[in-house]
């Protein structure tokens, strides 16, 4: 048994995240000869409650600010003791006073889910009409359509900055939140993080998805401790970046400065932290495109955005917890990155499949990359050919035979060749958004989400070598001009001039081997194929 | 008149002098109203409730800082100032919110009447430097017995739970910190300093079960975390203990051996050798323990038993070798554990496997799992002369179990606080009375002009303190404080009894407070209020600059 630990940090990150445990909650099956192919205990925890009732709870660690949890409490859910009545108390003698904020009610997704399994005893064959499900304006925090129950250690509440404080982008303040809450009696690192280390058997590594913007520094700090304890356990790290894009900053907006500064500043302590880096692009700097032909996406909503990026983070970690597959974050690292030099990789997919597979439309025009800088797309395109990828893992979700056989004819003419693992369908629980435009037919099966095609993919390329150029000359333009920005974040101007030669460091190791090292590395991943 | 800010900010807000100034006072007052009712043993207890019906219930200024979110950044500031007095010095953050609030709202009525501010300022710039020579002379230096520091601990604790559950908690609270405080220095060694207590040596476990009277003091360790091998065995008596932080478990090489191997076989082969390498190391504490353990089949003696506590892994192929000797193991035990058990139980903590001798071992009587739900706990107990020992919380539900936690928390502060006093100040409200006659008497007529004044609301203010005390009593404040002030002019100590509203002596009831609380609280306010008084221009920057220019 290989464990994963997991950790969430901030609002999209959240969001993204229930996407994930509602799909992990998805592959439970409940039959006696049903066999599920996913090792539930790589991402799960067995405990039970005080009464003695067995609970099967992720093995995560969420961060969010406080009011951002919603109906989430952490009395809520399988451990809730039966409540004392704090009216008899019998702690102090003197007089209460209560204060009480308003409360939050019920989202309709849950009460939808407990009248459901309230009527589960009555049999009623309408279930299609009233089958619960998740409409956008409903959702008013990411607890709001979560499915899985989470373990008290689970939910970190961190405490709110006053309202007139910014703390988008804003380094030191989120790196001092980390310093602040490890170090109060919430004892995170000795205490909720190390319990979940010492009930894994073999912990494979953590998988970390955090919002740069807001939780930047908080990551940073979390993993310098965590590399502090563990030096060489993986650690995949999914940054999802600001929506502030370092090639079309204004340097006036300062705000905006802020952030790409921000960005920088996380992407190069990941270079060290990281065993492996798949930076996301913001889902306002998406672009639209063929590849949103079969959805019907409200790119402002949270709630689908996320949805979509939860399928193909889902999809691309997925190997990890197959029953049938040997790959563990080690090797997964390994196989991305066996030069060592490449710790950034690339995240891409395309979702739904809904017609057979087509290699020249699946493939190229609906294969949206989601650590791409959007301007480069087109660019990216044409070059494609010319620029060689370092590796790439495919993975297929519920292809049939005859897909299968077409992905593999042209992985094939591909150098290196991919590696592709093919795996069951993606299930759409009903907290999934209905934005497809076919969407699956349903199983009839309450138990059994209805499942959909997709193909996701990770892949270490030169293009990252754009990424990193751009962070790098936004640095360089603020030292040049001493911009004010550098000093807002805790910057001085050696470490700025540093920061930017380690990025452009870092750059060169994809930039540099565009030509000869090419052959040479093409050679060693054949034979590690065999 | 728009404000110079305003014309290269247009986003810019700003007030001015006398409304800059009034902005700071309703804050501070506005703060000062809510803590207000906390203070003291008939303070009452705050329930907050938050959206999604989480409680937490607290009596602390602190917590109730922390957890408030305040919006208003005159509050937020004296929040900052308050929670960071707590840090300091463990207490105090209540006193030094209502003393900022009284004396914003006393240095008010002069300003009203056309006084500068600036000038006020200044008396209390003068009244705190004498209240502090005040406090110098009024503070009673002692080392205080045990008696005396249980005497402490309540009127500490007395103002966080009931009176029964302060009453067990304080005798415990006293008996942590005198084992743990280190001894003085031999007289004969050439430094004289003695080791500052550190409270980090007192471990805090929370354990939800029964009842807060349950609370004990565990004169050994208790740890979160108990063995992951069932055949291991759940209780063992005379054991030796062996502190480790070595990795057993296994770990691939640091190379990305992918490339090393051409067939299964061969990988094989090289996951066998790793193997070979934590198997080793396993080996080695068995042949310790055989080593310390061994005795004769028809030996008289006691058996003998062994248990590692681990800082780092321990994976099942490991665990396994380690049952099969009878070894108890745990794993991945906190990093402040290590020095902790060293205390407890005495060996020697190791970094390697090495060159295991007998003399690295600690000892316990008794070592025990117990389990609660899915926790388990694992107690070191019996041990021969403890330097760290563990509080044990115990409580039906997490409110209760962190109510309890806080009040500890603050009872082991100001025991600590006394024993490195060498000092105590009589509580009970007879500092601020009798330092408020100190001010208003001579230290007001040697101040020189309009100073006067400004030392005039700094004595007025300091009454805030017993006023409290007996508004939150219940009792008439008017009738009290001139009952107090009184009996303070015939040259008496004198505090309030809040069970009778009439004045006692606060040294005969045993009602102490902390020096150094008292002497951080004056110096807390004064600098908070000074700088709220000398603030003659608020500006709140647009959004397009993020950092208010007022910050340097």
């Amino acid at each position: 048994m290989k464990e994963i630990i997991y950790i969430q940090a901030g609002q999209l990150a959240n969001y993204t995240g229930t996407h994930f445990w509602n799909t992990q909650e998805a592959y439970f099956t409940y039959g006696e000869d049903e066999q599920s192919e996913i090792d539930h205990d790589v991402s799960f925890r067995e405990g039970s409650t005080l009464s003695g009732d067995s609970t099967y709870s992720p093995r995560l660690l969420l961060f969010d600010g406080r009011s951002n949890f919603g109906t989430l409490s952490s009395t809520s859910g399988v451990y809730n003791s039966a409540e004392d009545d704090p009216g008899e108390e019998p702690q102090w003698n003197g007089a209460v006073v209560e204060y009480r904020q308003e409360e939050i009610p019920q989202g309709s997704y849950h009460a939808q889910l407990e009248r459901e399994a309230q009527e589960d005893g009555i049999p009623e064959d309408d279930d299609e009409e009233t089958s619960p499900q998740v409409s956008d304006s409903d959702v008013r925090f990411w607890s709001d359509y979560s499915r899985v129950f989470l373990h008290p250690r689970s939910s970190q509440r961190l405490p709110e900055p006053p309202g007139w404080e910014s703390t988008e982008g804003n380094w030191l303040w989120s790196k001092e939140a980390f310093e602040r809450y490890n170090a109060q009696d919430t004892d995170l690192m000795e205490g909720s993080f190390r319990l979940f280390v010492e009930e894994c058997d073999n912990l494979q590594g953590i998988q970390v998805m955090n919002d740069t913007s807001t939780f930047g520094g908080f990551t940073s700090s979390f993993l310098t401790v965590y590399r502090d304890e563990f030096p060489k356990l993986p650690c995949l790290a999914l940054p999802i970046l600001s929506h502030s894009l370092p090639s079309h900053i204004d340097t006036d907006n300062e705000a905006g400065m802020q952030a790409v500064v921000n960005d920088a500043m996380y992407l190069h302590d990941l270079s060290s932290l990281s065993t492996l880096t798949v930076p996301l692009h913001a889902p306002a700097t998406w672009v639209a495109g063929e590849w949103l032909d079969e959805i019907d996406l409200n790119l402002q909503s949270k709630f689908q955005t996320s949805a979509i990026l939860s399928t193909h983070v889902e999809s691309a970690t997925l190997p990890l917890r197959l029953k049938t597959s040997m790959q563990d974050l080690d090797s997964l690292c390994g196989v991305l990155n066996y030069g060592g030099s490449n710790r950034f990789a690339h995240l891409s997919g395309a979702f739904p499949l809904s017609s057979a597979l087509h290699t020249d439309r699946d493939l190229a025009g609906r294969f949206y990359d989601f650590s791409l800088r959007p301007e480069d797309g087109t660019k990216a395109e044409e070059g494609s050919i010319a620029r060689l990828e370092f590796a790439r893992i495919y993975v297929a979700r519920g292809f049939s035979s005859s897909d299968r056989r077409t992905l593999d004819a042209w992985t094939e003419t591909r150098r290196p060749i991919p590696y592709t693992t093919f795996a069951p369908a993606y299930p759409l629980p009903s907290s999934f958004p209905r934005f497809l435009k076919s969407p699956p037919a349903p199983t009839g099966d309450r138990l059994r989400a209805p499942t959909t095609r997709a193909l996701s993919s990770l892949h270490t390329t030169p293009h990252t070598s754009d990424m990193l150029a751009a962070y790098s000359a936004v640095i360089h333009d603020c030292v040049r001009r001493g911009a004010e920005v550098l000093e807002v974040m805790g910057l001085e101007k050696d470490d700025a001039t540093e920061l930017r030669d380690e990025l452009w460091a870092l750059r060169d190791a994809y930039a540099g081997t565009e030509d000869g090292g090419m052959v040479i590395e093409e050679l060693k991943l054949d034979d590690d194929e065999e | 008149m728009s404000s110079s800010i305003e014309l290269i900010n247009p986003k810019a807000e700003s007030v001015r002098r006398a409304a800059a100034l009034q902005v700071n006072t309703t804050g501070a007052m506005g703060l000062a109203n809510v803590v207000k009712g906390n203070l003291g043993p008939r303070g009452t207890l705050k329930m907050l409730v938050d959206g999604s019906g989480q409680i937490k219930m607290t009596k602390d200024g602190k917590v109730l800082l922390s957890e408030m979110q305040i919006q208003n950044p005159t509050a937020a500031m004296i929040a900052r100032t308050a929670v960071a007095q707590d840090d300091q010095v463990g207490d105090g953050t209540t006193s030094v919110v209502l003393l900022v609030g009284e004396l914003l709202k006393q240095a008010d009525r002069f300003i009203s009447e056309g006084v500068h501010p600036t000038v006020i300022a200044g008396g209390f710039e003068l009244a705190k430097k004498e209240a502090l020579a005040f406090l110098e002379t009024f503070k009673r230096p002692q080392q205080p017995d045990r008696a005396t520091l249980i005497n402490v601990a309540h009127t500490s604790l007395a103002t966080k739970v009931s009176a029964a559950l302060a009453k067990t908690l304080a005798a415990e609270v006293v008996d942590a910190v005198l084992t743990i405080r280190p001894p003085p220095p031999s007289p004969n060694s050439p430094s004289q300093f003695r080791e500052p207590i550190d409270l980090h040596m007192v471990e805090v476990m929370k354990m939800q079960h029964r009842t807060a009277s349950e609370t004990q003091l565990i004169r050994g360790l208790v740890l979160d975390h108990g063995a992951r091998h069932p055949d291991m065995p759940k209780r063992v008596e005379n054991a030796y203990i062996l502190t480790l932080n070595v990795s057993l478990e296994y770990e691939k090489t640091e190379v990305n051996s992918g490339f090393f191997y051409s067939s299964a076989e061969q990988r094989e082969k090289l996951i066998e050798s790793e193997r070979r390498f934590t198997d080793a190391k396993c080996k080695k504490i068995v042949e310790l323990k055989n080593l310390v353990c061994d005795q004769a089949v028809d030996s008289k003696e006691k058996k003998k038993n062994f248990v590692i506590i681990n800082q780092k892994g321990i994976d099942p192929l490991s665990l396994d070798i380690l049952a099969k000797n009878g070894i108890l193991a745990l794993r991945r035990a906190k990093r402040r554990n290590m020095e902790r058990l060293q205390l407890v139980c005495g060996g020697v903590a190791q970094n390697s496997v090495e060159g295991l001798t007998p003399d690295v071992l600690g000892w316990a009587g008794l070592v025990y799992e117990h389990t609660l739900g899915e926790e388990k706990y694992t107690f070191v107990e019996e041990v021969k002369d403890p330097k760290s020992v563990t509080l044990l919380i115990k409580g039906p539900n997490a409110h209760t179990i962190q109510q309890t936690q806080d009040a500890l928390r603050d009872g082991l502060r100001a025991v600590k606080n006394a024993v490195e006093d060498r000092a105590l100040v009589p509580g009970a409200g007879a500092f601020e009375v009798a330092c408020a006659a100190h001010l208003t008497g001579p230290v007001k007529k040697a101040a020189k002009g309009r100073t006067k004044m400004g030392v005039q609301a700094f004595a007025e203010a300091l009454l805030i303190i017993p006023k409290t005390l007996a508004a939150n009593g219940g009792f008439d404040v008017q009738d009290v404080v001139v009952a107090l002030q009184e009996e303070q002019a015939e040259g008496n100590v004198v505090g309030l009894d809040l069970q009778s509203g009439e004045p006692i002596d606060p040294t005969v009831e045993g009602i102490w407070d902390n020096y150094r609380v008292k002497r951080q609280m004056l110096h807390s306010c004064s600098v908070i209020a000074i700088n709220l008084l000398s603030t003659d221009e608020i500006l709140r920057a647009g959004r397009s600059s993020l950092k208010p220019e007022g910050q340097q």
